[in-house]
């Protein structure tokens, strides 16, 4: 898709994994007419391909990429989407999105000219989360914050959508074995090869949903904890210095108590939204369910006694 | 070393690893007398032994009775030093029922360490992980920070439900089931709390009455700032994939960017890093960091 920008007009593609949302990527694309079109890429699990038939029949021009995602791995698909586009040479600029992230036409063109337009150059910006005005209270208080050609970003990291330089997605690779986080890998891996100029777009607005079904949401929020930390484990395996950075002290012991008391978050665990952690933790709830990965409580304590029993320690 | 306690007399050994910190080590034999001790194992990479036996024939502290534990410590790990001075520790006869595992350069008084094993071996619940108390804690406790978690004393010795790592006491029954990870180059006191709340013990108390000092980052040690830091993201590492759910229960992200984009433009922390005594502002920070050369 043509973007006018001030510099001339850039080839931008865009791509958006899905899996169980046929509705509302169907909603999605019927607000945002201006995606339904051959340089849209809609990643999705070969099993599930038969399930979108009626997006397919709505919006016939959008360019499918399928495979078999098992175990479902969101940095998975976006790999393969990445390695369909990527081996596109017409493409200047990629638009990474969700299936459930809704912008309007003017927030895609911003963040395309926030990304073109940006004096240091490879530039990625991201898109502003309502959500985030909350913070801002119109003081626009945030780092490095400029306005290029009447386009307004600060730097920092945000999730998509994002416009991303076609130079850095196609030498870029996702790990495939991340269920979240894949955009912070992303961004890891841009600022340690020295491509620091990543901004959140202020004229970018967009909204989306948190833990919506489908996707990478799982009912049980519980499951969510293990998933974020293993994904965590891979980037901080990858990018030790900047995990490192922030600290060890970054562990939520409170939770971590909680949790290994036998507590579960109710609907939501904490990260991203805005919440206070005390409010969070007075939401947990006593978990009678199966127990996964903690092991059984004080097993240690019962198998030492019954050793003791039979020869002296 | 024996301690007497009210639950009667405990054997105790006390466990350091040291690394490039021969004066230090100096110093706290000098201040602290009472660990030129048997009982005392210090942990080494074989490496260094000549220059910590040099330095410490001429320290004039006469006659040095401390064990000395040799390993060769390739990836300067330090789950790798603590879990060979546990090994060693398990091994030796007559058993020790206490570890206190602690610091090349922590301070602490003879009373202290008594009032921290007191506290350990008293405390209702058992096995429990009782850690003395640092300068900040004493200052929240004197009052001016607020109430403290689930504060109870027992036979007068104050505790409370917190985490810390520093001075810490394990029972028997702990160190011989849990092992430290080798790969962990850091946090791998984290690790022995994250693997003792996911065996069911909860008991993990601050002794306020254990009082103990100890400078930050030091030279010798885990390293330069440099090295910590990657050495504490790989701890961090080991964490996440062990404990998912206890390190994933705040999402995915670290919420420090501010300071990731500044070591991304090249810059690192000239001294402290974020985090213990040195919790600051985000931006205090970002002025304390240097460009690197």
């Amino acid at each position: 898709m043509l973007v006018e920008t001030h510099g001339g007009s850039v080839n931008v593609a865009i791509a958006i994994p899905t899996r169980f949302r046929v509705e509302e990527l169907a909603q999605t694309l019927h607000k945002m007419p201006f995606l339904v079109g051959t340089d849209t890429f809609i990643g999705v699990d070969e099993r599930e391909y038969e399930a979108y038939a009626p997006v397919r029949k709505l919006f016939p021009s959008l360019v499918w990429e399928t495979y078999l995602n098992e175990p479902p791995r969101v940095g998975f698909c976006r790999e393969r989407l990445r390695r369909r586009i990527a081996a596109n040479p017409a493409y200047d600029y990629v638009v990474l999105s969700d299936d459930i992230k809704r912008f309007d036409f003017t927030t895609f063109t911003n963040l395309v000219r926030c990304a073109v337009e940006f004096p240091k150059q490879p530039c990625t910006a991201h898109g502003f989360h309502e959500s985030r005005s909350f913070y801002g209270s119109g003081t626009l208080d945030y780092p490095d914050f400029q306005t290029v050609n009447g386009i307004r970003s600060y730097e920092g990291n945000s999730c998509s959508p994002s416009a991303v330089n076609m130079q850095l997605y196609r030498t870029f690779f996702y790990p495939e074995d991340v269920d979240m986080g894949e955009d912070t890998y992303m961004t890891f891996w841009m600022l340690e090869h020295g491509y620091d100029s990543i901004r959140v777009c202020y004229d970018a607005p967009y909204s989306g949903r948190r833990h919506q079904p489908g996707g990478t949401h799982v009912a049980d929020p519980n499951e969510k904890l293990i998933r974020a930390g293993l994904s965590t484990a891979v980037l901080a395996k990858a990018f030790p210095l900047f995990y490192g950075a922030a600290g060890v002290t970054g562990v939520a012991w409170k939770f971590v108590f909680a949790l290994a008391r036998g507590y579960r978050f109710r609907e939501r665990p904490p990260g991203g939204s805005p919440r206070l952690h005390s409010d969070i933790l007075a939401e947990m709830e006593r978990w009678d369910g199966p127990v996964k990965v903690r092991p059984k409580p004080h097993t240690i304590i019962r198998r030492a006694n019954r050793k003791r029993g039979r020869r002296a320690d | 070393m024996r301690i007497e306690t009210h639950a009667g007399p405990r054997e105790v050994a006390i466990l350091i690893p040291t690394r490039q910190r021969a004066d230090v080590v100096v110093k706290q034999l000098k201040k602290m007398p009472f660990l030129n001790h048997s009982d005392v194992f210090y942990g080494l990479d074989n490496r260094e032994a000549k220059s910590y036996a040099a330095t410490l024939a001429n320290a004039g502290l006469g006659a040095v009775h401390c064990t000395f534990v040799m390993y060769r410590n390739e990836q300067h790990s330090v789950g790798f030093c603590r879990d060979q001075l546990r090994l060693a520790g398990l091994k030796r006869r007559p058993k020790f029922d206490l570890f206190v595992v602690t610091d090349d350069n922590a301070v602490f008084k003879e009373e202290s360490l008594t009032n921290l094993v007191r506290c350990s071996v008293e405390y209702p619940v058992q096995p429990n992980l009782t850690s003395g108390s640092g300068e900040l804690m004493r200052y929240y406790a004197s009052g001016k920070g607020g109430a403290l978690k689930d504060l109870r004393v027992i036979n007068d010795l104050r505790s409370f439900e917190r985490v810390t790592h520093i001075f810490t006491a394990v029972p028997r029954i702990i160190y011989r089931r849990f092992a430290y990870p080798v790969e962990s180059l850091a946090a791998e006191d984290r690790y022995r709390t994250m693997w003792a709340l996911s065996h069911g013990i909860f008991a993990i108390r601050e002794c306020l009455d254990a009082p103990y000092s100890k400078p930050r980052q030091q030279p010798g040690g885990t390293g330069g700032a440099e090295e910590r830091m990657r050495a504490t993201g790989l701890g961090f590492a080991k964490l996440a994939q062990d404990f998912p759910v206890f390190v994933g229960c705040t999402g995915s992200t670290p919420a420090r960017w501010s300071l990731i984009m500044q070591i991304a433009k090249g810059y690192t922390f000239a001294g402290k890093l974020p985090g213990g005594s040195n919790r600051v502002s985000e931006d205090e920070l970002i002025s304390q960091m240097v460009k690197k050369e």
